[in-house]
């Protein structure tokens, strides 16, 4: 067993077992979102003990060096002194302002925008059903609009998504957290880009190429859409309107979960032209991974290459409730 | 005498350095099988630091000591043979962004010297 000190209260919990699980099944009140160490809910500051590997993977610079890590991520092996984050990522008040289906399975929602809220298409932001249940969705839009506006993939029995679509009508209150996360448009002028979005992604990928757009970005952009069936393209007419000399557009009809989708035949075949492009990734984790690892082995550099999985909880590595 | 680090060009350079050297890894169907699970983005990221770290650079590591962060790889069979081949690769990497022999040589010693850590003997 190893001891957990957390503010002043005391768990013995099993070696190697996950953190952040032993600490809600002890009572604790941390925060939680997706569970797979993206959206940084679950920050804890380290008073003492030794930080095990991979639980400050993806944490900038500022919060590594003040000793924050992510209780999601976290598998102790010795004893650890936990405290609050101090740098815990600020909530703020919004509105449902109206919602609508993208296509059977995509519902946009639009949020009030918070006075001094700070984000960027490509961003992440936690949405909060109430004090403990939240799911982080990427930001679609940047400043250009009043709103702010996230694609939902919705999920039967989601417990964001579902009450989103169901239950959540124009008017009603609800906590946003965030932003956060490096993806979207900045600093990036001086490089061709190749955004890719599978499935919901394509909502982000298609932000950020508008705030490429309104930057005067003038090196090609190459955006890639990727889906399972023809029923889940959506987005389809705005970005061929946007298809011009500098802007191309595809779309790649893939097949199942394990075997190479479309879209990976393809850059099997062109990946290496990508090679000096500023790479942006979004959606399902499995596809975006073997992306950036196809993309990165034809020449990519890895720092030039974001990926957003966007990860959600998975069953399995919760307790119920 | 200034760092290792320094004298390769400091982070841009290792940045350059981790990228050549980890695609050669992956690549490598001898390799690749110790590789196959891990996240590509958190293995580079450890790679950076660790380099970072031995050749004097600004020391963030935050992994575990080599030894138990390599324990795991013996079930799947980690030999001598692996470890020869991940130093040709750091070599060939290091030759290929043009660093000097005598440079390449103290590098070469320095990973040679994590041997039986990452061997665990």
């Amino acid at each position: 067993m190893v001891r957990i000190v957390f503010e002043s209260q005391e768990l013995e919990i099993p070696a190697g077992s996950n953190l952040l699980r032993e600490l809600v099944a002890a009572g604790i009140d941390i925060p939680s979102g997706c569970r797979s160490g993206v959206c940084q809910n679950c920050l804890v500051r380290v008073g003492a003990g030794e930080i095990p590997p991979g639980a400050q993977c993806g944490l900038g610079r500022e919060l590594v060096r003040t000793q924050h890590m992510l209780a999601c991520q976290c598998y102790p092996l010795s004893a650890l002194f936990l405290q609050q984050a101090e740098h815990a990522l600020t909530r703020f008040r919004s509105r449902l302002l109206e919602k609508f289906r993208l296509n059977d399975s995509i519902l946009c929602v639009r949020l009030s925008k918070p006075a001094g809220f700070p984000g960027r298409a490509g961003q992440y932001v936690t949405l909060w059903r109430d004090l403990h249940q939240g799911r982080s969705y990427s930001l679609t839009n940047s400043q250009q609009n009043d709103w702010l506006e996230f694609h939902v993939r919705v999920y039967a029995g989601g417990t964001v998504s579902a009450w989103l679509a169901d239950e959540l009508s124009p008017g009603d209150p609800l906590m946003l957290q965030g932003p956060a996360g490096n993806c979207g448009y900045h600093d990036m002028i001086d490089k061709p880009l190749l955004l890719i979005g599978a499935g919901v992604g394509i909502g982000t990928m298609y932000g950020v190429l508008r705030d490429a757009l309104a930057a005067r970005h003038a090196l090609p952009i190459t955006i890639f859409h990727s889906v399972r069936r023809r029923e889940d393209l959506y987005l389809e007419k705005p970005l061929l309107q946007l298809a011009n000399a500098q802007v191309a557009y595809r779309h790649f009809i893939g097949t199942g979960l394990s075997a190479p989708t479309a879209l990976e035949d393809e850059l099997a075949q062109t990946a290496s032209r990508f090679a000096g492009c500023h790479i942006q990734l979004c959606g399902s984790p499995q596809l975006v991974l073997r992306l950036r690892r196809q993309l990165y082995l034809a020449g990519a550099s890895a720092n030039e290459i974001l990926a957003d999985p966007f990860e959600f909880p998975m069953a399995a590595s919760i307790p119920p409730g | 005498m200034s760092s290792l680090y320094e004298q390769l060009g400091g982070d841009a350079a290792i940045d350059q350095l981790v990228d050549i050297f980890y695609r050669k890894v992956i690549r490598d169907n001898l390799l690749y099988p110790f590789f196959d699970e891990v996240d590509m983005a958190r293995q580079i990221q450890k790679q950076k630091a660790f380099l970072t770290m031995v050749l004097g650079g600004p020391n963030g590591y935050t992994g575990r000591d080599l030894r138990s962060a390599h324990a795991p790889l013996l079930r799947h069979g980690i030999t001598d043979q692996h470890f020869d081949a991940v130093m040709t690769h750091l070599v060939d990497s290091l030759r290929e962004l043009g660093v000097d022999p005598a440079a390449i040589a103290a590098v070469a010693e320095l990973a040679e010297s994590t041997r039986r850590d990452v061997l665990c003997r």
